[in-house]
């Protein structure tokens, strides 16, 4: 029992922020003109939780790394964050794992804060959450399969609040 | 000597058979005493981890966001309602806030949702000599999950409109829910 747990806890890694950006996601045409494009900072980002020998985590770093590579990927992020005329503030509040079972559902829940620079208006705030579930035929191994529901389930919650984004119809300022 | 005839010595046959007696009967006890635990609604209860730090399960817990912000989360067995979670949370809400040497708190954001498990389904049987689960079946099943964030506010002579008192929000749920 210590031999196999010993030998399972030597694969947990953290999630893996390439694999937490959504693949692909229908969003509305109006939203191609949306002052948002290009336009958001992630000004920061917590709640995340350091991996440890026995479970896969989703840490700051990897959120981190993940909102900035999913913004990028869907138009939003700005190169300059100096003169970013929103900004975003991220924060995982709950990463609901399993400890055992053969389908491993993983639910997360993130909050997600944008301001308008400008005059500190609050443009989006709401609580995201999402879930996913990873079977054996996707990994035998308990410790991968909970890596790979940790990173399906915040690739699916960032999906919903890029279709919220996509949705939000915020007018375009005259400064912008 | 053979093993078996030194296990004959040392335990006689009925004396094994009440050992494999007396071992059914704790498995069977340990597994109503599970179905009865489970029966009960989540009480106000810290989560407490269960194998060391993987799982949480059910309870509260919270998180400090930042400054005076904190958002607290309750899961609650199959058996507690969508409100009980909800009022654990108002109520450690109101802890959270005398803990930190406050009065009043204000509600910025509450979600009630619903969080699935697949629980697997196993039979026990005797493989190679040794009693093992063997999985024959998976269902999932939905718990309440309620989540709050709040911030707290400072002492000050007048509070806003929509803030919350601690001590009476305590006295309001500790009864029915500690």
């Amino acid at each position: 029992m210590i031999a196999m747990l010993g030998t399972l806890s030597a694969c947990a890694t953290p999630a893996r922020p390439g694999l937490m950006v959504p693949e692909s996601a229908l969003f509305p045409s109006h939203s191609l003109d949306s002052p948002l494009r290009n336009a958001i900072a992630i000004s920061k980002v917590g709640g995340g939780e350091k991996t440890n020998p026995l479970a896969s985590k989703v840490g700051d770093r990897e959120l981190d790394e993940a909102l900035h590579l999913s913004l990028k990927r869907y138009g939003f992020l700005i190169t300059s964050d100096a003169d970013a005329p929103f900004r975003l503030e991220v924060f995982l509040i709950e990463l609901k794992q399993p400890s055992v079972g053969l389908t491993m559902i993983v639910t997360s829940a993130m909050r997600y804060k944008l301001t308008r620079n400008l005059d500190d208006q609050m443009m989006y705030d709401d609580i995201i959450t999402a879930s996913y579930g990873a079977t054996v035929g996707d990994a035998f191994s308990g410790v991968h399969r909970l890596k790979l529901a940790n990173e399906g389930s915040i690739r699916a919650n960032i999906a919903i609040f890029l279709q919220h984004l996509h949705s939000l119809n915020i007018k375009k300022s005259p400064i912008q | 000597m053979p093993m078996r005839l030194l296990g004959e010595v040392f335990m006689p046959k009925k004396r094994i058979m009440g050992t494999v007696k007396g071992l059914i009967w704790s498995i069977i006890v340990l597994i109503i005493l599970g179905l009865v635990g489970c029966a009960r609604p989540t009480g106000y209860t810290k989560a407490s981890s269960i194998w060391g730090t993987v799982e949480k399960g059910y309870g509260y817990r919270d998180k400090r966001i930042n400054g005076d912000e904190f958002s607290i989360v309750v899961l609650g067995n199959p058996s507690t309602s969508e409100a009980r979670v909800a009022e654990i949370a108002l109520l450690r809400a109101a802890h959270l806030a005398k803990e930190e040497g406050r009065t009043h708190f204000v509600i910025i954001k509450q979600k009630a949702e619903t969080a699935g498990r697949a629980v697997t389904t196993s039979i026990p049987l005797f493989v190679a000599g040794v009693l093992v689960a063997v999985p024959v079946g998976e269902r999932t099943t939905q718990e309440p999950m309620a989540i709050l964030l709040i911030r707290l506010l400072p002492l000050q002579a007048a509070y806003p409109p929509d803030a919350l008192i601690a001590a009476e929000v305590i006295e309001q749920l500790a009864k029915h829910l500690e």
